[in-house]
């Protein structure tokens, strides 16, 4: 309101980037059936899927035209624009609008989402052409852009927390759109769950906020002073809690802490960290270009983008910070090793998602915020293409995704693995690709920031960066498998392995374990289908197996494959252009660099620096010759029973480490031991216990007043004389002793 | 004269006779007849006090008796028996033709028992 900029332009342009994809998410739903009525189901899918796509394009457009109005405009006026809409609730006490805020930051983020957004929507419209629900598909992918570009462009906590809700939900209606396989429901409602852990962080961290400060400054009675008037009761936006936290902190030094963990609890839902991440691998169950825009690119994100808008909480609270950097090495690690010994394509690509998540958070914790954001650019650019890639695969092979029965495809798909190639090469860190910058970028500001906590006598910091120099080698193996599998090697037996692979006994032979699993499950399932067994293992999309012996794969359509070639033009150059000149650590540092750490205290200088360029080409050369050498042959035919370093690392890697399992039993077996326990105890014991007393009383009172009920009429005239006689009785003492009547 | 305590005297032996007589019979013709030596015990009592009028003497000035309401509660009483017979026999006289027992405490009858 009084910073409120008067441009009606802007304001007119940011509500339409808003507005245009919930528009055509509407249009589809009421219409998308129609247009395949009207104009026949060929025409009809081209014009449903032309709208989807041309909603969120103009969108994309639209942005492009904001930031290069937004970029001249800062150049003389750094300050970040507010955009108020309407009052959303509007009390004495509290007043939240519906605001957005233009500031770098933002814009980054919006751009985001718009380009990759429009370009995975082209890629779906060839993905998903045989698809019976295509316009269902795209009601919900547009929704996800609405919701998303609210999230990130809210100038206030409750109204990202409404995007940051519908991103939630649209993940969830996307992991079950094939909503006829019980698997995919049951990846949805786990990654629903799952996620409600983290909200329910993130909410209580943002009441606390909101609480905080209301307490402090808002309107209050003073003794002999009379009512003060809260200045501006806006307690959930960004600008006033920037203003005023630090002065709280100051205060009451003890609070930030607890807060900021609450915040990234939430993150830790969303972005899937550490003990969180269980619900990524199974969303794969989605459809591929889903797990390209919501579970690779964009929505994951979200996560690293609440470090970012919320990082003055974070660099008031040292401690909170150590707990990112630390989880965030810590989920590198442990996905990086799941990573390794996948089969299924979708669930490499999955688990390598977790792991890039993991070093964008501990870009985070080190306090290089805006290096975090930068992984994010190039992260999404590379991840949404091997996902789009592995679509395309996927879509060549019939659905078959296990790896062990591709090979040699570069002969057929030559599209498609060209710009893989290029992707996972740039995800290894391959010297002047994207990849390579971020994660230098990570690594340096890893090693050069100095928070004040130590683990074994070593800087957190230390640990940090030496994790994620073997994250870097991990990555750059378990990629050149995935690529090595998936394009190389031709043959076994002479023949491609497609032709060769064991059909019948697939399942069999290669994991017994899951086989064993999956029929328990099928057994059990319509009882304990929404109680307790939510954290099992999905199964990933194996809805329709056609895949045999005369199979040819064929290339893509050009919808699909245009979208490949853009985004691996960006992954060649894109970190040399955000890179080069500081572009784009100049443009964040307005909005998310520094203000309570001097930068002197967070560059300081090791020795490692100085060979951390060498040092991290060396792991991305080490981990792809590592990679070429052992898989150029195929796959080990043993790899789960010998001819392997560490037997039972390498089974556990295989099997995630059990943890699902893990959280199986505690969460699904345990809780439902205690809940039935709490049932026994406080349900069958003190509740009916109360309320049988209570029943049995009036029975035994009745039953001892049977006797007077006896039928006989004489008792019956006997008890009413008695009672005559005894009131008589007594009138005729009170008349004695009390007097006149 | 015959003084007022005689009256009441017989009037309250008759009413006890007749109580006794609803307690321990099972005859329903009986148990009538009792009731209604009990309501007539009750009627002597009012026509002895109407006739005597014995708070005139006593003073009691406070409740408000008409002179003659005694006599006019003997014929609603006798009205009210009457009626009350006649009601009554009708039910016996059902009873009996239904069940062939007009035995209180039967156990046909007894059915109703709470």
């Amino acid at each position: 309101m009084d910073q409120c900029i008067d441009n009606q332009h802007i304001y007119i342009m940011l509500g339409l980037i808003i507005v245009m994809p919930f528009l055509g998410s509407i249009i589809q739903a009421f219409y998308g059936k129609s247009l395949q009525v009207v104009f026949g189901e060929t025409y009809g899918r081209w014009l449903s899927g032309s709208l989807a796509f041309g909603f969120v394009g103009t969108s994309f457009l639209l942005a492009c035209n904001m930031f290069a109005n937004y970029y001249m405009f800062s150049k003389t006026d750094p300050l970040s624009v507010r955009l108020t809409y309407f009052h959303w609730i509007n009390l004495e006490q509290l007043s939240i609008p519906f605001e957005f805020l233009l500031d770098p930051l933002s814009i980054v983020m919006t751009l985001l989402i718009t380009g990759v957004g429009s370009f995975i929507h082209l890629f779906s419209t060839g993905y998903m052409s045989k698809d019976k629900d295509y316009s269902r598909f795209f009601t919900y992918l547009n929704l996800f852009i609405g919701f998303m570009l609210i999230l990130v462009l809210s100038n206030n906590l409750l109204v990202m927390f409404v995007g940051w809700e519908g991103v939630g939900l649209c993940s969830y209606l996307l992991i079950g759109f094939w909503y006829q396989d019980l698997n995919n429901c049951r990846a949805a409602n786990k990654a629903f769950i799952v996620n409600r852990v983290g909200d329910f962080g993130l909410l209580m961290g943002i009441l606390w906020i909101g609480y905080l400060l209301f307490q402090q400054y808002g309107a209050k009675e003073i003794p002999g002073f009379g009512l003060v008037e809260a200045l501006d009761p806006r307690w959930f936006s960004y600008d006033i809690i920037f203003g005023l936290i630090g002065e709280v902190v100051h205060k009451y030094p003890e609070i930030i802490t607890p807060i900021a963990l609450l915040l990234f609890i939430g993150a830790v839902g969303k972005s899937a960290q550490f003990p969180l991440y269980i619900w990524l691998p199974d969303a794969m169950a989605g459809p591929t270009p889903v797990s390209a825009l919501i579970h690779a690119a964009t929505m994951v994100t979200a996560g690293i983008f609440l470090m970012n808008r919320m990082h003055i909480i974070y660099e008031l609270s040292p401690v909170a910070s150590s707990v990112v950097a630390l989880t965030g090495a810590f989920t590198a690690i442990w996905a990086a090793l799941i990573a390794l010994k996948q089969t299924d394509i979708k669930k490499v690509l999955a688990f390598s998602t977790v792991s890039q998540l993991g070093y964008m958070f501990i870009a985070c914790g080190v306090g290089a915020y805006w290096v975090g954001i930068f992984h994010v650019l190039t992260h999404a650019f590379f991840k949404a293409l091997l996902f789009l890639g592995a679509g395309s695969v996927i879509y060549a092979m019939s659905h078959e995704q296990d790896m062990r029965k591709y090979g040699n495809l570069w002969k057929y798909l030559p599209v498609t693995s060209s710009t893989m190639i290029i992707a996972s090469l740039a995800i290894s860190g391959f010297p002047l690709l994207s990849g390579f910058w971020s994660k230098e970028a990570i690594l340096h500001s890893a090693f050069s920031s100095t928070f004040p906590s130590h683990i074994l006598g070593l800087e957190t910091s230390q640990w940090v960066g030496w994790t994620g120099l073997i994250v870097a080698v991990l990555t750059a193996i378990y990629m050149t498998r995935m690529t090595v599998l998936t394009f190389g090697i031709p043959f076994t037996n002479g023949e491609e392995r497609w032709k060769t692979a064991n059909y019948d006994s697939d399942h069999h032979d290669v994991e017994p374990y899951d086989r064993e699993e999956s029929v328990h499950i099928s057994k059990s399932e319509e009882k304990y289908y929404y109680s307790s067994n939510i954290f099992s293992a999905a199964s990933v999309d194996d809805h329709q197996h056609h895949l045999n012996k005369n199979h040819i794969p064929q290339e893509s359509p050009l919808s699909m494959t245009l979208p490949l070639i853009v985004l691996a033009f960006l992954s060649l150059f894109g970190g040399y252009i955000l890179h080069q000149n500081h572009t784009l650590e100049s443009l964040l540092s307005q909005s998310s660099g520094p203000v309570y750490i001097s930068k002197e205290l967070l560059h300081n200088h090791h020795a490692t620096l100085d060979v951390l360029l060498y040092l991290s080409l060396a792991a991305s050369f080490i981990g792809i010759s590592g990679g070429v050498y052992k898989y150029y042959k195929g796959m080990p035919k043993k790899e789960t029973k010998q001819d392997h370093l560490w037997p039972s690392l390498d089974l556990w890697m295989k099997h995630q480490f059990y943890f699902d399992d893990a959280m199986q039993t505690v969460f699904g077996k345990m809780l439902s031991r205690i809940s039935f326990g709490f049932y026994k105890i406080f349900d069958q014991f003190f509740i009916n216990g109360i309320l049988r007393l209570i029943v049995s009383m009036t029975g035994y009172v009745g039953d001892g007043m049977q006797i007077f009920q006896n039928g006989y009429l004489s008792s019956y005239i006997f008890l009413m004389v008695l009672g005559f006689s005894i009131m008589v009785f007594f009138m005729s003492i009170m008349l004695i002793f009390g007097g006149n009547l | 004269m015959i003084p007022l305590s005689h009256y009441l005297i017989l009037s309250s032996v008759l009413f006890f006779i007749g109580l006794l007589g609803v307690l321990t019979k099972r005859n329903p013709v009986i148990m009538f007849m009792c009731i209604e030596m009990m309501l007539n015990a009750v009627n002597l009592s009012f026509v002895a006090f109407t006739r005597y009028k014995p708070w005139e003497s006593l003073g009691f000035s406070m409740i408000p008796i008409e002179q003659d309401n005694g006599q006019i509660f003997v014929l609603f009483i006798m009205t009210v028996a009457a009626a009350e017979v006649a009601v009554g026999l009708g039910l016996v006289m059902a009873i009996f033709r239904k069940k062939q027992i007009v035995t209180t405490d039967d156990q046909t009858l007894t059915s109703l028992k709470g």
